[in-house]
């Protein structure tokens, strides 16, 4: 079902990025994935008396990296906050977050939609601010007994919270949102970016309005959103609700609600009167955070070029949008790309990147960082392919070869004798004789049937198994045809 | 005087009261109020929010390393209960 007309959504998205340092943010536990419960809980994290937080120097320069790279103000000075509430996973009785001063606010992401109906566009969506702060560990409720186990090890794993603006519009707008955060944050390299391990988690606030209405309505948060797909579904659903409430002359609840995946709806997490009172203020065991001009320079200059930078520069150099973006997109395809792109055709280049190596791969169900060929290598193949020595169809082949055998194409080239034939004598001497055969066909051509050209063509190729140069031989058969 | 509400503030540090122990609290807790209102008769016009005494002194950084061994087992002779690993507490389900 869609909207009826007269509305439209109105959505803003948290986006709770882990940053991918190997210990916590404020202790030297370890951070690794699938650890025994507990064993990754030091005293700090457990909040032990006396214990003292100290902060992560890679998270914050984290944080750093994040707001240039999203053009955002990174602030001189922003302050750590205690959020206070209690729930047997926070051992401390409140986390360590950022209110009223975050290192990061107002910043910016280009987002490029693809509707259902209608042409893609491209959209920039403002982000209200970026803070750090601690997760909290992780409580597995039993069916059976009156008991929760608690795991701590996520406990102080360092968070980044991206909040945006209310200018995302739709389910679409939101998935394209996602992935362009979750590429971006990639290829800075400072959160893994995975949804299924919780890497990488978003809360909608999704509210509906009548079409010409300033005001935005009452809206109701949807958490529990653990993947793309889950974050465009559940606004669709949730928005639908809304619609329905107020046409049926309700209003609407201030609610938080849970996206239940299974029954594809969203239900009643809690109301506005029991909403927590996280009484913030200041955390007394942190002094303020001051970012030097000097430091957040030098973080600058330990950045890569960015994916949208990158994108244009591709397609300056000839790349059709399509390939320029996948390229760009991705840290290990930018590298590949570079090198193997080096003094060389680039169009040709990104074509045997994209469409053979890619679809090899995913055939083969593996990331490039697996890929049985290498950039030098398949580089060697597009020189094969440039210089003439083979074709387009007989470098499929080699590349075959190459994906089963990591041998390079040159050698396998050799091997096999797939050459292509560029000798012009023994070439000329081929095709006189195949003219000779078909003294039909040469009729035909020269009364103006043009299409029997291809008949020559084929038994050239069929005599040189393939090996021959086309255009060589287009320009023999053209001779030879005339000379009889 | 402003009216304070006991009886959120207990839900809030989760905290039972019965109704005598509420009312004496409640009046305990209003002189406290009283005394540390006096503060809001400075002027504080244009002072900045004073957020720590090290004025200008950044917070310490540790660079990212992994110093903290695993002291699960000494660490969960202080819970009250612990189950293959995990910590164990009476139910809460929000």
């Amino acid at each position: 079902m869609n909207l009826p007309h007269n509305y439209e959504m109105v959505i803003g998205l948290e986006v709770h990025a882990q940053v991918n340092t190997q210990s916590k943010l404020f202790s030297g536990a370890a951070t690794a994935f699938g650890a025994e419960p507990n064993t990754q809980a030091c005293a700090i994290d457990l909040a032990m008396p006396g214990m003292l937080p100290v902060l992560n120097h890679a998270a914050v320069d984290a944080g750093i990296k994040l707001g240039l790279a999203i053009e955002a103000t990174v602030n001189p000075v922003s302050v750590f906050a205690r959020k206070n509430y209690f729930y047997p996973d926070l051992p401390k009785g409140y986390q360590t977050s950022q209110y009223d001063q975050p290192i990061v606010e107002h910043g910016k992401l280009e987002i490029e939609v693809e509707p259902k109906d209608g042409e893609p566009y491209s959209k920039v969506v403002n982000i209200t601010r970026m803070h750090l702060e601690e997760d909290a560990g992780k409580s597995i409720h039993a069916d059976h007994a009156n008991v929760s186990y608690v795991d701590l090890n996520r406990a102080g794993v360092p968070l980044m919270e991206i909040v945006s603006e209310p200018e995302i519009a739709s389910p679409e707008e939101a998935g394209a949102y996602m992935k362009k955060m979750r590429a971006l944050v990639r290829f800075l390299d400072i959160c893994d970016g995975d949804m299924e391990k919780g890497n990488l988690r978003c809360d909608a606030n999704v509210s509906v309005r009548k079409k010409g209405i300033k005001e935005f309505g009452t809206r109701c948060e949807i958490k529990n959103l653990n993947s793309i797909r889950h974050v465009m579904a559940a606004i669709q659903h949730e928005a639908e609700r809304q619609v329905e409430v107020l046409e049926a002359g309700g209003s609407i609840d201030q609610q938080t609600r849970l996206w239940d995946p299974d029954k594809q709806e969203t239900r009643t997490l809690r109301s506005k009167e029991d909403a927590h009172d996280y009484r913030y203020f200041p955390c007394p065991d942190l002094l303020p955070l001051r970012l030097s001009e000097e430091r957040i320079a030098k973080v600058r200059a330990t950045m890569p070029k960015l994916p949208d930078v990158l994108k244009t520069e591709l397609m300056d150099a000839g790349l059709p949008a399509y390939d320029a973006g996948l390229i760009s997109g991705d840290r290990a395809y930018v590298a590949y790309f570079a090198e193997l792109s080096q003094g060389r055709d680039i169009k040709l280049a990104a074509n045997w990147m994209t469409v053979e190596l890619f679809g090899a791969l995913n055939k083969l169900d593996k990331g490039l960082e697996d890929s049985p060929v290498s950039a030098a290598q398949l580089g060697g193949l597009v020189d094969l392919i440039a210089s003439g020595k083979i074709s387009g169809k007989i470098a499929k082949q080699v590349f075959a070869t190459m994906l089963e055998s990591g041998k390079d194409a040159a050698a396998i080239v050799a091997e096999q004798g797939l050459g292509q034939i560029s000798d012009e004598g023994a070439l000329r001497e081929i095709v006189a004789k195949v003219v000779a055969a078909m003294p039909d066909a040469v009729a035909k051509y020269k009364g103006g049937n043009e299409r029997v050209f291809g008949s020559f063509v084929g038994a050239v190729m069929k005599e040189t198994k393939g090996q021959a140069n086309p255009e060589m031989v287009n320009r023999l058969i053209k001779e030879a045809v005339a000379s009889r | 005087m402003s009216q304070i509400d006991i009886k959120k503030l207990a839900f809030l540090s989760r905290l039972q009261f019965s109704e005598e122990a509420e009312k004496a609290f409640g009046a305990k807790f209003e002189s406290v109020m009283d005394f540390v209102n006096t503060i809001s008769e400075a002027d504080t016009e244009g002072v900045p929010p004073y957020i720590s005494a090290e004025e200008g002194t950044p917070t310490p950084e540790r660079a990212d390393a992994v110093t903290e061994p695993n002291l699960r087992d000494l660490h969960q002779q202080n819970a009250p209960k612990a189950e293959q690993g995990f910590y164990v507490v009476p139910k809460v389900v929000e």
